[in-house]
Order: structure tokens, then sequence, then C-alpha cells
């Protein structure tokens, strides 16, 4: 009796496993389009080697890797919220005075196709490095530098640009006294 | 003569003794006391030997790369410089962002050729045993591996200030009369994090194809939004951005036009193949 109770307890979980549910349908595209106003006003070229080295105690053989890598960052000013508030002028005396947001990072793009294998060397019976080790290893490289953006000094280049650009705009807008401030 | 007796019958209790201890421990061993290593049975021997070796085959050699609990340890890439190369002084006034996740997959097929006759109407070929005629070559194919990923991409467009003239900007009275350039398109962006490997069957795919599958993606993204007027919103958006930022410095009228966009060639090339693309093997 205990036999075939175990035994259609097994055949139960094999019928469970085999009725997994159905793959998502993949096929489906979330789009959208919407406006902004940012106004970069600086790029940044940033270059980084990619390494990793995987020795394992327990395996026999090691290997390693190494990519080179590019990533474009623009930096700027959010003029989304830029108002009538942000602003005092004196046309008479043609002066005016803007108060700019904060400079803040507006995009970073590091595209995949410039990233380039270098050396790849896989020895004794470990296994080649996957697509997908390997996209985890860019995605760390992608990480490291997007940390290391607060030390890059691109926040303040952005503003020192946005400055540059709206004294030269103003001055074309006829004013003589321009002051520029960031809040 | 008695000492002589004397030390003959104490040498004799000693060799009885040291008999007796003998048969003592000859009998713990065969009750289960321990035994030494050297006269372990050979098939215990070779059960060892074969364990250690298994042992040695699975967790070192790993030959079908099993994977063991403890060795699901994370590769991490070692900490290098981010170096900047280069510095550029830009005035792009972004408008518009087109989000969109797509699905982007490969498929691999092994090609057969198959060699098709048909019976000969001939009487006299049948008659000699040639009645199969060939007629063609039929291609076989059969699906060997898949990939597909998902991913996350944006295309920024707006207009690029560093365009501006002089000439563009005019001041009229109370009203300002600028004209921008027209709308572009500054990046398309699919950042390794942006990319799921949704599923993947088969070794057929290595850095090299999954970056040309992206950047297909690229083109599939920059056709789709270009499908959903992204220059033309770009525009819309920056000329009416713009009239509300020049209104803020007290100009009555703001009349914000786009400069006609001069014959444009652009660099990005549309080789639009969507979804599955076949691979000799």
């Amino acid at each position: 009796m205990k036999k075939l109770i175990l035994l259609m307890c097994g055949l139960a979980l094999l019928g469970m496993a085999a009725c997994k549910p159905k793959e998502d349908p993949i096929n489906k595209k979330i789009m959208g389009l919407e406006s902004m106003a940012e106004l970069g006003t600086v790029e940044y070229t940033v270059t980084k080697i990619i390494k990793a080295n995987d020795p394992k105690w327990y395996k026999y053989g090691e290997r390693k890797i190494l990519f080179s890598s590019v990533a474009y960052i623009k930096a700027g000013i959010d003029m989304q919220e830029f108002s009538m508030n942000n602003v005092t002028y004196d046309k008479e005396a043609k002066s005016v005075s803007v108060v700019l947001p904060r400079a803040k990072v507006l995009s970073f793009n590091m595209p995949p196709e410039k990233i380039n294998l270098v050396f790849c060397e896989t020895t004794g019976s470990r296994k080649d490095f996957t697509i997908e080790e390997t996209n985890d290893l860019k995605v760390q490289a992608e990480n490291s530098i997007r940390e290391d953006i607060p030390n890059l000094g691109i926040i303040q280049d952005a503003e020192n640009n946005a400055k540059g650009f709206f004294k030269v705009l103003l001055t074309q807008l006829g004013f003589e006294i321009i002051t520029i401030k960031f809040e | 003569m008695e000492n002589k007796e004397t030390i003959n019958t104490e040498n004799a209790n000693k060799v009885k003794k040291e008999n007796a201890n003998k048969v003592q421990k000859e009998n713990a061993k065969s009750k289960g006391g321990k035994p030494s290593l050297l006269k372990l049975s050979p098939t215990l021997m070779i059960s060892i030997v074969v364990l250690v070796a298994a042992f040695v085959f699975v967790f070192f050699i790993n030959p079908f790369h099993f994977k063991f609990g403890f060795a699901n340890t994370k590769l991490e890439i070692e900490k290098t410089t981010n170096l900047v190369t280069e510095i550029k002084k830009i005035a792009e006034f972004t408008t518009a962002c087109f989000y969109e996740e797509l699905v982007i997959q490969d498929i691999k097929y092994k090609y057969k050729e198959r060699k098709i006759y048909k019976k000969s109407d001939v009487w006299w070929k049948r008659q000699i045993g040639k009645d199969k005629e060939f007629v063609g070559v039929e291609i076989d194919s059969t699906e060997i591996g898949k990939i597909v990923l998902i991913a996350k991409g944006k295309i920024r467009a707006g207009l690029d200030f560093s365009k501006l003239t002089e000439n563009d900007l005019r001041i009229q009275n109370d009203t300002l009369f600028a004209t921008l350039p027209p709308a572009e398109i500054f990046d398309i962006i699919i950042n390794p994090s942006d990319i799921e490997f949704f599923h993947r069957d088969g070794d057929y795919w290595d850095d090299a194809s999954v970056a040309q599958l992206v950047s297909k993606g690229k083109d599939t993204m920059y056709k789709h939004a270009m499908d959903e007027n992204i220059l033309e919103k770009a525009n819309k958006y920056g000329v009416e951005k713009m009239s509300n930022i020049f209104k803020t410095f007290g100009f009555k009228e703001a009349i914000v036009s786009i400069k006609e966009p001069e014959a444009v060639s652009t660099s990005i090339e549309i080789n639009l193949n969507e979804g599955e693309t076949n691979t000799n093997l």
C-alpha cells in the first residue's frame, strides 16, 4: 500500500513538472515618446579597460578576459522647470539675473558595439566565458564608470559651459549686465 | 642448582605471559579492534581509490561543467582607471526622447541538400533499372540554435544650438524672432545593463555577434522612432519650450520657427531585417 502511495506521489510530481506554464509571449514591445527640455553642455568620452581573471582553487586551469570599452557621458541643465521665477531683469539698465538648476548627467551611452574583445584565454578544464558572463562584466564596468562620474569633474564643466552659453545668448538678446547663478 | 631451576621457571612464566598477551591481542582484533592500514582488504582499498579519483574528476576537472553550490561565486572585474580621453563643449537642447523595449532574436539553421528524383517516363529506362531521373536539389533547414534578447533603449532628439548664428535671433521692438536649427537625433542608447538574455539555445554567439544584434536592434528602434515622427515632435516641443524661455527674458512675444532642413544625409544606416536572421553553418 505504502509503495502504491509513493508511486502515485511520484507520478503526480512528474505531472506537475511536465505541466509548467508556457513561456510568456516575447514579442511585446513597449514604446513611448516624451517631451523634455534638457540643455546638454558638455560631453565626456571615457575609456576603460575591463579585465577579469577567474582562478578557482577547486578547478584545474584558469581563464582570463580583457576588453577595451568607451562610454559617452553628457551633462547639462534640465530646463523643464525653468520659469519666470528664475529670471529677474531690468530692460532699461540692460541687466538680467538668471538662476539655473544645478547641472546633472543627462545621458550615459556605452555602446556594446564599441566594447572590443582584446584578449581571452581559457586553459585546463575550464569552460569558455559565456556571453551572459561577459555581458555581466560589461555591466560591472558600466556601473564602475557611473559611480566614478562625481570624480570626473563633468558637472562643474557642464555648469561653466551653461554659464557661457547663456551669456552669449543673453548678449544677443540685448543684455549687457548678465548674472548667472545655480541653485 | 636450585637457583638455576628457579631462573628457568621464571623465564618459562615470562614466555607464558607473552604468549597469553599475543593471544589476547589477536582475539581483540578478531572481535573488531583497530585494524592496521596495511591489512585493509584489497576491495576496500580499491573502493577508496575509486572514490578519491571520482571526487577529483567531478570537482576539479568537471568535464560536464556541473554547477556546485559553493562554486557559484560571481565573476568580478578588476579595478581599472576610468580615463577621460575627450571633453567636448556641446549645446544640445534635447526636446524629445523615444523609449522602447524591444525583442531581438537570432536563429541559426543547419542546411542540408536533398536530391530529388522522379520516376522516369521512358519505358526502356525502366526496363534496364534506370527508372529514377534527377530533378533538382531541395534544401532542408533545421533550427539548431536560438537567442532572444530583450533590450531597453532610448533615442534622444533635439535642436543643436551650436548651429545657431547671430542672424538667427532678431529683435524688433518687444518681439523676438528666432529661427532655430532643425531637430536631429543626438543619441541612440542601449547600454550593457539594458540587455537581458531571455533565452539562449546553443553556443553559436560571441560578443561580436551579440553586439551586431544590438546594433540591429538600434536600427529597428531608429525606424520605430522615425515612424513616431520623433524629429517633427522634437521641433514642435523645441519651439514651445524656447518660446516660453525667451518670454521669461521680458519679450512680449517670441516668434520661434525652425530652419528648413538642408538635404540631410543621416549617418545611421538602416539595414533592417526585423526578427530572424538565418545563418549558414
